[in-house]
Formats: structure tokens, sequence, C-alpha cells
């Protein structure tokens, strides 16, 4: 408990969240209003692969599935603290000191003495113990989720109450106690197991990684593979018959490409604890979503008041409807900030770019002010670092880097750059070559937005001296550049979670993609994420950033606004989790 | 004609069998990797080491049977090995790939390879006594190395990593046999080339047990495979799908004809009169103007109150029970399909009427149209008896092509009034890169635009009794 308390504070103190947050809740006149009921219709931007929240990819699948479910902990979008969903309070931890799960930590939970599943039986820690089996069978088609679940030893049960149960994780970190209770919704046993395949096999067992392991795991247990047949099959993805949790919604049907109708459970046990527990909060009485892929086709079913939340429009449109009275009646729009990164990724391989008076004369001329404002029509501000700004994490020390032509002459002349040929473009001796300063930059040629941004860049960076090669290619093929190192310089973007973990990209464990990395960087990482001290935390991030911030091997442009439409009929507060509101949130207003 | 329809039913075979081979052929070109895309869940990216992501990744490969070669055979540069098919990861394929054509020599490719491989986990068993600065570097220097494919940069980093471990005794001890093994490989690498084995072409034979005779076997039990994306069986996918895109495509061909045929006669019979050129100007206008445009006019005009004529919605054409007739599917959606048959019609109509009017002119002109009316037999008996069974035969030629060249234009449609057809379908599997979808598309496609010319040339040979079907 002291630890979890310990934590909280490192999660985000969002500042506009005080603001942003706040619904408007003024009674409306709905006689203007297509429609009045308390449902509401969701646009998704593409059809869910399936709604087993096991075997899902998608964050489509991953919306609908979390309403019909429910995790053990979630992240309360407005706050962004990781708060009791399923259990009754935040676990209690005790670190494991000796035995074979020495250096990790024992989570208690205990589930809400209400919770049942849709036939009445209580929904207690076997269920969790089974959630946690399910996803580790090599069988089961969730190998994304089993590389997060990896980590989790062992499942105890109270038999004594088996609402009470302990988890047993080698993570001792913040971010293990956000993977194992913000892992999967639980899944009933009773539907998904009537056979009772798992049961006599052991989170214990299961924990297996090696190859060798797996297949006599499956070899000696071949009631696994018969499980993953089952679970892995049609009925279990689509069927509504098939798709059930203990949370607020049922799903009613599923019309492929059209809609996803969820109803809300008469009499929730969940009701009853909204007040003193918000993440079961489930206002609306149905909730529809309706996929549209065609951005076009959206705002029209908009403008049409045929939906009532949609997120992504682009930003022209954004501001068109801003403008449209009909429109501003009707919806609230809104541009939240999201938990979004957008920056260009420097290879520091590449001698050249291995200086870097280069990537710091780069981060000096490039205009990301401009690129906010023309580019994405000012939704946008600008990061510092891959924290966001409005993270406790964040070193506030740390300012923008101005757009400033003469600093970044000025950088490049001090690191031994030089126009010795008069070409306007500076040059250096490297290794005994004369290298002009010429810097390909990979981006999404398919995209308006990137091509623009592109443009900008090299046009900005000319005036310093460096010519950028524009090297525009297929999208999905700039994300195989970069797996593959096969870049100078190329945009990225990343989502960002509240626990702020920056192994993946900085440590030289992680992919690394841009290559920088020393073993003080990896030791600071490393001492960052196993710190429970919140003041040491913070002054190793601090640190981390400062050293991000030096080195430039990211170049931070900006963090995205969400751009929102809402009816009018609904108060909704905004969050910084995309897709910038909380559906289950959704307040019908009062009748003026 | 029985004798005649079997024939022409036997030549799909061929075409069929050669469009797979592009479909198939093509998949190996296209960029990205289905199972880098397929290997996340709703919560994001697979995380973790390296170890649990790659056996995740084969875990996948062999599930969607990616690990098997592509065809029965392969003709290739004598250089690459019969088992080439095996290194399944894309990227790394690609890597060793690159290197092997730089040196020809496969045995010393995979050796080097190998060798970097044993570094890599030799850097990683490391003790914390000897972890630091230098192996964290030689660390990176690994990983940059497997994904080098140039041997003149490998060399440049092999040479780094030596001198980085040279800073390093105790580090260098420890990692000496594997770097040692590294440099070795990397030597005869360079030694040990075979350029003439590039050039040496080979032919390789992999049996039955490949992914084009597993998908065509499948077909041929009227099993299309399952999607990569969502495990639906593709054939209920395509069932789904392929109605919509029939019913608005079926009432678009007709309205087409229906409105095209004595527009086109009208015009034809009013040649150069002001109707004639009025209705010329109009058709002119409607082939000319984009359907995307139109699509989103439609879309803004007759489905927002903007301009106060709502009379259609942009959602809600919906699924129907199963077993439902075609008229019950047709009552519940006819007000959804409106819009997209109106969008798939006007371009065909416009092409159809302007190509009746020239054959009836043509037709118009001939001795016999002359002799008739001498004869003093009625202008419209004239018309509609003598003249127009003659100029229809270039609209039965063209329905033969009307038909696969609406079916392109579904995809366009379908996007726009969101309607779940074959188009919207094609174009989200080719996006995901669902290749078992795609491949039924295209065969799907493939078979009907070839049953659109084989009913044109049933038409043709019932409309003109001097063709035999024969």
């Amino acid at each position: 408990m002291k630890l979890i308390e310990k934590f909280s504070p490192l999660f985000f103190c969002v500042s506009f969240l005080f603001t942003a947050c706040v619904p408007d809740s003024k009674p409306e006149d709905f006689n203007r209003f297509a429609r009045k009921n308390n449902t509401a219709v969701v646009r998704l931007e593409g059809d869910p692969d399936r709604l087993n929240p096991i075997t899902t990819t998608t964050n489509y699948g991953r919306q609908v599935s979390d309403l019909v479910g429910l995790y053990l902990m979630s992240f309360d979008p407005y706050t962004l603290k990781f708060q009791p969903m399923l259990v009754n309070a935040v676990p209690k931890s005790a670190p494991i000191t000796s035995g074979l799960n020495k250096g990790g930590v024992a989570y208690s939970f205990e589930i809400h003495p209400e919770a049942v599943w849709d036939n009445g039986s209580p929904v207690t820690g076997n269920d969790f113990d089974f959630t946690i089996k399910t996803i580790l069978n090599p069988a089961v088609d969730a190998a994304a989720l089993r590389s997060f679940a990896v980590a989790i030893r062992d499942v105890k049960v109270d038999p004594k109450n088996p609402k009470k149960f302990t988890v047993i994780t080698a993570d001792p970190t913040i971010e293990g106690l956000y993977n194992l209770a913000n892992l999967s919704v639980v899944l009933p046993t009773y539907l998904y197991d009537p056979k009772q395949l798992l049961k006599d096999v052991s989170v214990v067992q299961l924990g297996v990684s090696d190859t060798t392991s797996i297949k006599n795991l499956l070899q000696n247990n071949p009631q696994l593979q018969q499980f993953a047949d089952v679970f892995n099959s049609n009925p279990y993805a689509r069927d509504p018959k098939f798709i059930k949790g203990c949370g607020a919604y049922q799903l009613i049907s599923w019309e492929t490409g059209q809609k996803i109708t969820l109803k809300k459970k008469k009499d929730w046990w969940g009701d009853k604890l909204a007040d003193r527990f918000p993440m079961l909060t489930a206002k609306p009485e149905g909730i529809v979503f309706k996929p549209i892929e065609n951005p076009a086709t959206a705002v029209a079913a908009l403008k049409g008041e045929e939906i009532d939340a949609m997120n992504k429009i682009a930003p022209e449109d954004f501001l068109e409807l801003k403008k449209d009275s009909f429109i501003t009646q009707r919806y609230e729009l809104s541009n939240p900030p999201s938990l979004t990164y957008y920056y260009l990724a420097v290879n520091t391989r590449v001698p050249k770019l291995a200086d870097k008076s280069v990537r710091q004369a780069l981060a000096h001329a490039i205009n990301v002010d401009e690129v906010i404002k023309e580019v994405y029509k000012g939704f946008g501000v600008r990061a510092v670092t891959q924290v966001p700004t409005t993270s406790e994490l964040f070193n506030r020390q740390l300012k923008p880097i101005p757009f400033d032509i003469a600093a970044a002459k000025k950088i490049l002349k001090d690191g031994g750059w030089k126009d010795t040929n008069n070409n306007g473009i500076v040059d250096k001796n490297i290794n005994g070559q004369q290298t002009e300063l010429s810097i390909a930059y990979t981006f999404n040629g398919g995209k308006e937005t990137s091509r623009t941004l592109a443009l900008l860049i090299k046009n900005n960076a000319r005036k310093a001296g460096i010519d950028i090669q524009l090297n525009g290619i297929e999208g999905r093929m700039t994300l195989e550049a970069l797996k593959k190192r096969e870049f100078e310089l190329v945009s990225a973007g990343m989502s960002l979670s509240p626990i702020w973990n920056p192994k993946q990209g900085w440590h030289t464990e992680g992919d690394n993609r841009t290559g920088f990395g020393n073993a003080s960087v990896d030791a600071t990482i490393d001492e960052m994420l196993n710190t429970i001290d919140r003041k040491k935390r913070m002054a190793l991030a601090y640190k981390l950033q400062e050293i991000m911030y030096d080195e430039q091997a990211e170049i931070s442009l900006f963090i995205p606004s969400e751009t929102i439409a809402i009816h009018r009929r609904f108060s909704a507060p905004k969050t910084v989790f995309v897709p910038g509101y909380i559906v289950t949130d959704f307040q019908l207003k009062r009748r003026k | 004609m029985l004798q005649y329809i079997a024939r022409r039913l036997l030549l799909f075979v061929p075409t069929l069998i050669v469009i797979s081979f592009m479909a198939f052929g093509l998949r190996q070109l296209a960029p990205g990797d289905p199972v880098d895309t397929l290997n996340k869940s709703g919560k994001g990216e697979m995380t973790g080491d390296l170890a649990t992501i790659e056996r995740a990744y084969y875990e996948k490969a062999r599930l969607l049977q990616l690990d098997k070669p592509t065809f029965y055979f392969v003709i290739n540069a004598s250089a690459y090995p019969d088992t080439f098919f095996r290194v399944v990861q894309r990227a790394r394929r690609q890597t060793l790939d690159a290197i092997l054509q730089q040196s020809g020599n496969w045995a010393a490719v995979s050796h080097y390879f190998i060798s970097l491989q044993h570094l890599d986990q030799a850097v990683r068993n490391l003790p914390d006594s000897l972890r630091g600065e230098t192996s964290v570097q030689t660390q990176r220097n690994v990983q940059d190395l497997q994904v080098t494919a140039q041997i003149p940069l490998i060399k440049k980093r092999v040479e780094l990593l030596k001198q980085r471990l040279a800073t390093n005794p105790k580090l260098a001890a420890s990692l000496k046999q594997a770097t040692a093994n590294l440099q070795q490989q990397f030597d005869l690498l360079q030694t040990q080339t075979q350029f003439w084995r590039l050039y040496l072409p080979s032919f390789k034979w992999y049996g039955l047990d490949n992914q084009y005779h597993h998908w065509v076997v499948g077909c041929l039990k009227g099993n299309l495979g399952i999607s990569y994306v969502d495990g639906q069986p593709v054939t209920d996918k395509i069932k789904a799908a392929l109605n919509w895109t029939l019913l608005i495509n079926v009432f678009s061909i007709f309205l087409a004809y229906l409105f095209a045929v004595p527009l086109g006669v009208y015009a034809a019979r009013r040649k150069d009169k002001w109707q004639d050129r009025v209705i010329g100007f109009f058709l002119f206008a409607l082939f000319a103007l984009p359907s995307f445009w139109v699509a989103i006019m439609l879309l803004v005009l007759f489905t927002t109150p903007e301009l106060g004529m709502q009379f259609f919605t942009v959602t809600g054409i919906s699924d129907l029970a199963e077993g439902a007739t075609f008229a019950e599917r047709l009552t519940a959606n006819i007000r959804h399909l409106i819009l997209p048959v109106i969008c798939l019609t006007y371009g065909s109509l416009a092409y159809i009427a302007r190509q009746m009017r020239g054959a009836m002119l043509q037709t118009l002109d001939q001795d016999f149209i002359r002799t008739a009316r001498a004869k003093g037999i009625p202008e419209r008996k004239v018309i509609w008896r003598h003249a127009f069974r003659n100029a229809l035969f270039p609209m039965i030629t063209l329905f033969g092509t009307i038909f696969p060249s609406m079916l392109a234009g579904s995809i366009l449609v379908e996007s726009v009034f969101n309607i779940p057809g074959m188009g919207k379908l094609a174009i989200g599997a080719i996006g995901q890169q669902d290749w078992p979808v795609v491949y039924a598309v295209l065969m799907i496609g493939a078979v009907l635009t070839m049953l659109g010319i084989l009913f044109s040339d049933l038409l043709y040979a019932w409309a003109d009794p001097r063709i035999s079907a024969t």
C-alpha cells in the first residue's frame, strides 16, 4: 500500500485537467437535436479485428472489449493515477527477499465483494489466475500480451476467501504493477473454459520462455492446445454469446464494417460502487461504435448527427467545423493535448551525425512553431524531451530549443564545420575525407503533412548551411528503414505512457534505433526504473532528460492535440488518453 | 452452345493460374512484414528481450505458414541455398541477401552471421563485474552489425569493435574466442568469395509442401484460407462483401443500360439538332466528372442538413439475418444504396449512351436502313426493329468491360459511402497485408470479369445469328 502511495504522485499532475476535464453541464434545448436518447454513438476509424480482449491486435478491439470487462486497476483518465477498478483497494505490496522469486514483489488484491458475472457467480481470484494462464498458454494467439505477462511468476488465491489473491511478479518496478493489473480485463472462467482444461496447469508451469521448454510443455499438456483451439476460434472473437465480462456493458451485436452495439446491463453491480470507485462509472444506457474509415464520410456523418463523438478530425476540417453554426450548436469542439510525441530520430552511427554539434545545430535550424502553425494549424504544443511538459517527471529547467539560424551556424562553426568551397553547405574533414553536411531525411511521402514538414525542414536547414536531401517513401518503409537502421534523419512518432520508460529507445539493450547509448545512460535508466523513492526518481529523470537534451539524438518536435467533437446533449470531460474522451463518462444533460 | 461454354470455362483455368502466380509474386515485392503487423496486442507493440520477440515472430510466422517455401520451385543464383526460405524474418533475410550479393558464398555468409550471434550472446551473458562503458558500446556494435549489409561498413564496424575491446583487456579476454571467431569468419567471407555463383542459375525443387500449393489445394476444396487479421474464413468475408458489391453493381449496370440506350438512340435520331447537342453536352460533362468528387458532393448535399436536403444517411446499412432473401435485403437497405448506385451509374451511363449514339448513327447510314425507309416502313419500326438490333453489338461488347470497371469503381464508392463490400475489403486487406484476403479478392474479381466477358460473348451469339457459338 505504502509503495503505491509513494508512486501515485509520480503520475501526471496535469494542470490542464483542472480546466479541460470539467464538463459543460448547463441544460440544453433538446428540440434541435436529431437524437435525444442516452445512447452514445462513437466513430471508430476502422473495424476491430476481434472483440476477444486477449487475441485482439487492434486498439479498436480493445476499446470495445474494455467496456465489456474490467481490469484489476487502470489509470484514472483525468488524474492519471493508477486506481482500483475490479479490486477494492490499491494492493498491498511485499518485496520478496528470498527463494526462487527473490528480487520480485508480491501484490495482494481483493476483488469487490459485489462483483459478479452475468450468471450471478462471483468474480474471484481464480478468474484472474485463469486469465493469466490463458495469456501464458503458448498455444493461445497472444504473443504480444505474453511478452508483458512473462514477469508474472505466480497467482495464489486465498482458499478461504477466493476474492483475495496474491500475484508474484519478478518485475519490482512501478511498471511491473501496471503490467499485471492492467494487462487484460479479467475473463469469466465458466464461459471460456467450461471443460476446465486449464484447471490443473499453474502459472508457475506456464512461465517458461525457452523454445525447448515450451515444446515440452505443449507435449506434456495436450489440453493447452485443445483449449487454445477453441479460445482462438471465431465464436470467441465475434459472437456476443462468448464476448462477456463483468463490466457494465454487454455486447448485443456486431455488424461487420457497420456497427457494434453495446447495452448497459440492468442493475449492474458496479453502479452501487461508482461513487467510491470512479473507474466503475458507466453513464450511457447504450454505446454504439460505428467504423467509418473515410475521414470525409465521418465528417458528413457528424454533420448529419449520425455520430455523437469523433476524434482525429483533420485540422482543416476542425477549423471549418468551428465556423459552422449548425455544428457548434450541436457539438462541443475541443482540442485537448494527447499522449503522443513527434520527433526526428538522428542516426548517430553515421559519422557526420555522430558529431553532437551537427545534431544541436539541426535542432536550432528547425522552426517547430512554424511547423505547428502551418502544418498542424496550431493543434499542438512544443515538446522539449519525450517526457510530456505536463508530467511531474519533466525537467522544467529545460526550455524548447529556439529556432535560431545564427546559433545553428555558430554551433557548426565551433564544431569545425565551414563552407570551404562556397557552395552554401558547410563541410568538414571526417576520417580523412572532406564531407559536405548533406543529410538524407526519410519521411512518409504519401502524407501531405509529412511532405510539408519535410519542405519546411529543408528550407530552414539550408539557411544554416545544412543540406537536407528529401527521401519520401511509403509509410511502412519508414518503419523498416528505422528497424534496419538505414536512415540518417527520419520523422517518427510514439505513444506515451503515463509511466515514463525510456529503456526501449535509449538503453543499449533496447532497440535503440538512434544508436545513441553509453554505460552511464544505461545505468541511469536502470536506476530510475528501479527506484521507488519519488525524489530520487525525479532527480534521475531530470538527469536523463538533460543528457537527451544535450545529445539531440532525438530532436523533439511537438505533442499534437486531439481534435474532437462531442454531441451537446452529453457533458463529457476530456482526457489526454486517446481518443480524448471516455465514453462511459458521457452524462446526458438536463433538458431545458 | 454448351460445348462452347465448357471450352470457354476451361480457358479460365490457365488465366486464373497466371493471376495467382502474379499475386504471389507481387506479395514478395510488397513492402512491410505481416508478422510484425500482427504481433501486437490492443495494448501496442511487443516489448521485452529480443529473444522473446524473435520467438514470438517465429510462432506467428509458423502459424501463417510463412516458414514454408513460397512455390514448388525456385530458379535463382546457385549462391542461394535451398533453405533460404527458412530465414523467416523479412528484415534479416534482406540483410543476408545483400551480404550474399557481395560474396556469392552462402556458407561463408551464414558462418559469419552465426559467429555474430554467438558474440551477441557472449556479450549478453557477461558477468556484472565486466559490465561498463566498453561492454555497452560493444553490445551496440554487435547490434549494429546484425543489421549491416554492406561489407565495407561491416569491416569498419568490426575494426571499431576490436579497437573498443583493446581498451579493456579483461573484457577482451572474456570475449576473445567469440571475437576471434567473428574476425575469422568475416575474413573468410571476404576472401572466399564465389561471385561466379551469383551468375550461375540453379533450379531448386521444394515439392508440394509450399505456401502456394496449400493455398491452391484449399481453394479447390472451397477453402480460401483464413484471414491473417481477424482469423475469419476468407470465404465468409468474401461472401458477406460480395453481396453488397454485386447488389450495387447489378443495379448500376441495369440502370446505366436502361437510360443510356434510349438516350443514345434518341440523340442519334436527332443528330446535329439542338437535342443532340444538349444531350451530348450533358453526357460529356457527366463522363468528365471525377467520381471521387461526385461521391463527396452527393454525400455533403444529401446526407447533411447544410442545404436542407438531408434525404439519406451515411451509415445504416445493416446485416440481415442469415437466409434473408434478396428482396428482404433490398427493401431494408434501398435508401442507403441510392447515392452509391447513382455514383457508380452516371459515368457508365454517359459512356454507353455515347457508344449507343455512335453505333446507331453507323447503322442508320447502312443501305438496308435506306431500303427500309424507301419501302415506307414507319420510322419508329425502322429504328427499333431494323437499326436497333444491329446497333446493339457494340453495347454487348461493352458489357464485358463495364462490369470489371464498375468493380474497380466500387473501391472508391464503398469507401466514401461506408459500404462493407469487396472494394472496401480489398483496400483494407492490402493495407493490413492480409494476403489470403487479397488473393481471394483478386481471384474472384478475375472470375467475375471473365464471366462478364463470357456473358457478353454469349449475348453476342444470341443477337447475331452469323456468330457461331461452337
